[in-house]
């Protein structure tokens, strides 16, 4: 008799091992993004901001950066991208000053300083509008994998861009982690900035 | 049971007046529209939800007063992410169908803008379908 414990006893000690248990294992977070599973330092990118700066990566340690490849003559998945991306400022509130949305304009022909830093202004005033030359740009876009290709049309002034459309998340420790496809909402990429934010401290 | 009998009569003519006032052509409705902001010489958008409660129709023609041209394009993502426009010419909606034109996907493109499109602004798209007829849409511009 004095051997046998209680079922309320036993149950005590259940939740004390699952609590353990759980203690142990290395928390995990479920990836709103693609992940990329072992994660390397984000390419360098070695464009001017609209402001005639050089931009460099280094200078944005301890903030979450966002990347997007666009152009400003984009007239349907840009813009939607970016409306997302003033959403997802909006959402992080106080917490947006330790991230950075930076636009690097894929239409050095026709995108100028002054053209991109109007568009972007009209979404959000913090977010950063990169150019460069089409070698830098390219050079830039191969790293990241990013495909970009003009499309001809009857009106050579007035050319579409096949693009890739995906949003690339980097930690506070310049590393690149995820890429969102297009039509990821504000809130699911919120959740991995977040937490990019939280493993920063 | 005379009165009864006019009342009947009364209440039937009256439900064949209002079927009579009701009924004619079941028009298309252009829900929602609204489109992005963009500078004058560039390109935006425009979207809304096409509503059919007629027969099949098909969209033959768009114009506008703030693009030099307006025509309709789909957006498709591939497996890598890498997006595309794919034009449509001609856009068949079918018989009681709905159509979405949203972002990512269907949408009016407005090419070379002869003027600004500023949050606030509406501007006036007139579509012109094979049956329907000409169709004007008021959109507003929306940073969103």
């Amino acid at each position: 008799m004095g051997s046998k414990r209680s079922p309320a006893a036993t149950l005590r000690r259940l939740v004390v091992y699952v609590g353990l248990l759980s203690a142990c294992s290395a928390p995990t977070h479920a990836w709103r993004g693609t992940a990329y599973e072992s994660p390397q330092r984000a390419p360098n990118i070695s464009l001017e901001t609209t402001h005639g700066t050089p931009f460099s990566l280094e200078n944005f340690r301890g903030k979450v950066v966002l990347l997007y490849f666009g152009y400003t003559y984009c007239p349907d998945v840009c813009p939607a991208t970016l409306a997302e991306m003033k959403r997802l400022f909006e959402a992080l509130g106080d917490d947006s000053d330790r991230v950075t949305f930076a636009f690097i304009s894929i239409d050095p022909e026709r995108d100028t300083p002054d053209r991109v830093r109007e568009y972007l202004d009209r979404f959000h005033p913090t977010f950063i509008g990169l150019v460069g030359s089409t070698e830098k740009v390219k050079r830039v876009g191969d790293q990241y994998d990013v495909y970009i290709e003009r499309e001809e049309s009857d009106d050579p002034s007035n050319y579409l861009i096949s693009h890739t459309a995906r949003v690339f998340i980097i930690d506070t420790g310049g590393r690149l982690r995820a890429n969102y496809t297009f039509g990821t909402s504000a809130e699911a990429i919120e959740a991995d900035v977040r937490y990019l934010l939280d493993e920063g401290g | 049971m005379s009165s009864m009998r006019s009342l009947k009569r009364s209440v039937l003519a009256v439900a064949l007046l209002a079927s009579a006032c009701t009924s004619g052509p079941k028009k298309l409705q252009l829900e929602n529209p609204w489109a992005h902001p963009a500078n004058v010489g560039g390109n935006s958008a425009v979207y809304f939800r096409l509503v059919n409660p007629g027969p099949a129709d098909i969209l033959v023609h768009a114009e506008s007063a703030v693009s030099a041209e307006v025509s309709v394009h789909r957006s498709a993502q591939d497996e890598a992410g890498v997006v595309r426009m794919i034009p449509q010419p001609s856009l068949e909606i079918p018989e009681g169908g709905t159509l979405d034109f949203q972002p990512g996907g269907l949408h009016l493109m407005l090419t070379n803008l002869t003027r600004t499109l500023l949050p606030g602004d509406e501007i006036e798209i007139t579509l012109t379908f094979e049956i329907a007829g000409p169709q004007t849409l008021v959109a507003k511009v929306l940073a969103r």
